[in-house]
């Protein structure tokens, strides 16, 4: 069986990166005892997947792991197990068990949410926000591997509110795309730098990527 | 000012740091930096098993300051132990600080960013004592990089009872001079058992309301403390050194170090702190041995750490249990001078893959020797994880082994590198060393003829048999003489000539499957020189710190031009150190610290040398090297 379960990642937590998270999560699984299912090779771990990477720096109260387990364990004992080991910064909010063929979450990812919030004054947020959603694109540079490209991201946002000083963003975020709110918000407000958090993780019809079940522990 | 826009991130620090407000804002500071620079998980700290203590409440404060990376400082073992028997004092609260890697360096310059500590973002001139671990002769100039952008003025002299206590160990501190103008206090030995009685004398004193002197005139009688201030040093007139000695007569003439008889009565961690971001080496060790029986004629280690001692397997096999439990690491790994000589090694490591077999925790050797008991032990490591085989024959002809005292057979390396490679091995690691004295080409010759030898031992495995890919990687070393070594006397080969001899040797090494590497002679040269260095060289390193050089163990940091202009200006060469042979009657600028090996051995050892003639195995014979008359008898297993 599976083990499907939410988390935040905040604090001093949210300055190491999704490769770092892997390992940290593989070693919490260890020292909580969970009845993990371990991969077959030299380098036994843990088959543990995550829905989505999180881009590092940015808080998030809805991320998503998957793990297989190798016996029975019940939902609400694997959260309180995982919380006790787990360093300050990541915790475990709801879990549900699954069976082996259900659909893993990163298949199921469309949409993230995220809100921004400025650090410091701003000017203007609802009116750049109102004019970017009218263009037809919006041209952004993107590193990637020491080379620079431009990027229209106009096609990747699907929402972008003011709420006051409170910035909200629907983003595509999928295996093959994925909008690093960063991008942006940098190119959008250059200079001031954003207390990012990811608030959800959404399906393709915009439902939540996490449900529980009626009756289910969490 | 908002203080709390994310309560969580202050958690572990904030309880305590709401009434100090200061220190909540310099985490304000730190933090918009943190985006623009690589790895930012090295300057936040939190992680699993990090000690989390109220500092109002504590007497003493302790920043244990190591100076490289995050990541090669987190995988140090001494770290770990100390940091662990400080912190199980309940008055005193031990915190880390590593150099920042230059982005961050620089944008905390640029920012007014104080050096901090990780556990509570606490500058470091806010605490009671400094503690550096000095591991490698080439970080010095990180040491003063790190008080400078603490803020704390560098020189002991210029720093008074309101700055902290700056004290340093680890094997640099047995020839620590190039130091003395920087550090208050060194510790030299083994350290578990002294940094408990410093900080407890320390704390003692404190309470009294002694001055700083009164206290360091205090440590400077008891065994394995070295305090400079209270020592002179004189030379002749051509420069050569003659003496140091002290300035008071209540102050001891020799600094005997601290020694530890009982590893299974020392204090190990039950956990250790797991980085988020990946530390060089980032798993459970266990330290099965400390010293080693060896007597290899060029190590500085293995004599230091005399007698060889061992932890009991039972007592191994607990730490492992609770230390496993306690972190979630995937791997073991057994760290000693010559972890292959561990009495009851193929128990121990069968042992641990037992208790640890439904968790997939896999068992490595580092550091394996070459004739060490190799056959079953091989068999069991590969079954849960397949490390790439490591020997040092260290010189390449049968007869230069002999002068090092690396009492190695060929044939026996030969038939262990071909058990590897029947068992499914396919990597080799050789590590050599050249400018040893008396080295002739022949010798060197013999180092690419050996990694032929080793390849041909893998073609002869029938192919079905052997993995596929043979990979033989030979890393040359330069010589580096050492205190307390028998050839602590000997003159390093020039740069010129290790450049020949590494040329001649890449010539030489053309074949297939085998990868040929070796270390910058520039960098030995000064290591050499600091090595064997006296006083006079605290002017130039820091010259060399004035004019920037730090990492210098980093080849895209090491700037040779730069030390170069730091030893003119100073009007010291660095040949005069690097390449001086010293007499053997001569007075070295470390005679005042003792390692309990006696000077007659090492003499001894240096006239075998010559000679050619082996020193067998402590644990075959032993050579009377004084530890024995030092500490007593018993101290040695072997001897009694
Ligand atoms: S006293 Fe003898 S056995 Fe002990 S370390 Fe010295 S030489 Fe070896």
């Amino acid at each position: 069986m599976r083990l499907i379960a939410e988390f935040e990642k905040t604090g001093r937590c949210i300055w190491f990166s999704h490769l770092d998270l892997q390992r940290t999560m593989q070693r919490a699984l260890r020292r909580s005892r969970a009845p993990i299912a371990y991969s077959q090779g030299f380098n036994p771990h843990a088959e543990l997947a995550f829905a989505s990477a999180l881009p590092l720096g940015c808080r998030s109260r809805c991320e998503i792991m998957d793990v297989k387990l190798d016996g029975e364990m019940d939902a609400g004992d694997f959260l309180r197990a995982m919380n006790a080991v787990l360093p300050e910064g990541l915790r475990l909010s709801r879990a549900r068990t699954v069976d082996d063929r259900f659909p893993a979450p990163m298949a199921k990812m469309a949409f993230a949410v995220y809100e921004a919030r400025p650090e410091g004054k701003i000017e203007g947020i609802k009116e750049k926000a109102e004019e970017f959603l009218r263009a037809e694109s919006f041209f952004v540079e993107k590193q990637s591997k020491g080379k620079s490209r431009e990027l229209d991201i106009r096609p990747l946002v699907h929402e972008l509110q003011a709420d006051g000083e409170l910035l909200r963003l629907r983003v595509t975020c999928t295996n093959a795309d994925n909008l690093r709110p960063e991008l942006l918000l940098s190119a959008l407000f250059p200079q001031l730098p954003f207390e990012v958090t990811r608030v959800g993780l959404l399906q393709a019809g915009g439902e939540p990527l996490f449900e529980l079940k009626a009756g289910e522990e969490g | 000012m908002v203080l709390l826009k994310d309560e969580k991130e202050y958690r572990g620090v904030l309880p305590f740091l709401r009434k100090g407000k200061c220190l909540v804002l310099l985490y304000d500071a730190i933090r918009p930096l943190l985006p623009q620079v690589q790895k930012p998980a090295r300057y936040t700290g939190g992680e699993v098993n990090m000690t989390v203590k109220d500092p109002a409440k504590m007497d003493i404060r302790f920043a244990f300051c190591f100076a490289d990376t995050y990541e090669v400082g987190m995988s140090h073992l001494g770290l770990k132990i100390l940091y662990h028997v400080l912190n199980k004092e309940p008055n005193v609260y031990c915190e880390r600080a590593f150099a920042p890697w230059v982005d961050m360096e620089t944008k905390m310059r640029e920012n007014h960013i104080p050096l901090y500590t990780l556990e509570t973002f606490t500058p470091l001139d806010r605490f009671d004592m400094l503690g550096f671990t000095l591991q490698y002769e080439m970080s010095y100039t990180n040491v003063l990089n790190m008080l400078d952008l603490a803020g704390i003025p560098l020189l002991a002299n210029k720093r008074g009872e309101e700055w902290p206590l700056v004290v340093a160990g680890g094997p640099c501190a047995f020839n620590p001079e190039p130091l003395c103008d920087f550090i208050d206090l060194f510790m030299v030995g083994d350290g578990e058992e002294q940094i408990v009685e410093l900080v407890r004398e320390y704390d003692a004193f404190k309470k009294k309301g002694a001055s700083r002197e009164e206290f360091l005139l205090h440590m400077a009688k008891r065994q394995g403390f070295y305090i400079p201030r209270f020592f002179r040093d004189s030379y002749f007139e051509n420069g050569d050194f003659k003496a140091l000695t002290p300035t008071r007569d209540d102050v001891p003439a020799t600094i005997l170090k601290a020694f530890l008889p009982d590893m299974d009565a020392a204090d190990y961690p039950d956990s250790f702190i797991v980085p988020f971001t990946e530390a060089v080496f980032d798993r459970v060790s266990l330290e099965i041995a400390r010293g080693c029986t060896r007597g290899c004629r060029f190590c500085q280690a293995g004599m230091l750490y005399r007698p060889q001692r061992e932890r009991s397997m039972e007592t191994l096999m607990k730490q492992a249990e609770r230390l496993i439990a306690s972190t979630g690491y995937e791997e073991i790994s057994l760290s000693a001078l010559s972890t292959g000589d561990y009495s009851c090694l193929p128990q121990l490591v069968r042992g641990l893959m037992e208790q640890h077999k439904k968790d997939r925790v896999s068992v490595s050797l580092p550091s394996l020797r070459i004739d060490s008991v190799l056959g079953e032990t091989l068999e069991e490591t590969r079954q849960v994880k397949k490390t790439s085989l490591t020997f040092a024959p260290e010189a390449g002809s049968q007869r230069l082994r002999d002068v090092i005292n690396k009492g190695v057979q060929e044939q026996q390396l030969l038939d262990n590198v071909r058990d590897a490679f029947e068992k499914g091995w396919n990597g080799v690691k050789l590590y050599f060393m050249i400018g040893l004295p008396t080295e002739t080409e022949e010798d060197l010759l013999g180092i690419p003829a050996l990694a032929k030898k080793v390849t041909e031992q893998y073609y002869a495995v029938p192919k079905e048999q052997r993995q596929k890919g043979l990979r033989v990687t030979c890393s040359a070393s330069s010589f580096v003489p050492k205190p307390f070594t028998p050839f602590q006397w000997e003159p390093q080969n020039s740069i010129d000539q290790l450049m020949d001899k590494q040329r001649f040797l890449r010539e030489n090494f053309r074949m297939r499957g085998v990868e040929f590497n070796w270390h910058e002679p520039h960098l030995s040269f000064l290591e050499a020189a600091f090595a064997r260095g006296d006083r006079r060289l605290g002017r130039v390193l820091l010259r060399a710190h004035e004019l920037g050089c730090r990492f210098d163990g980093w080849n895209d940091c090491f700037r040779f031009d730069l030390w170069m202009q730091a030893f003119a200006d100073c009007d010291i060469r660095c040949e005069d150190y690097a390449y001086k042979r010293y007499d053997l009657d001569a007075p070295l600028p470390w005679d005042h610290i003792s390692c309990g090996v006696s000077k007659e051995f090492l003499k001894r050892e240096w006239h075998k040398a010559e000679k050619g003639e082996l020193s067998p195995d402590c644990r075959q014979h032993c050579h009377g090297c004084g530890i024995r008359a030092t500490f007593g008898k018993g101290v040695c297993r072997t001897c009694g």
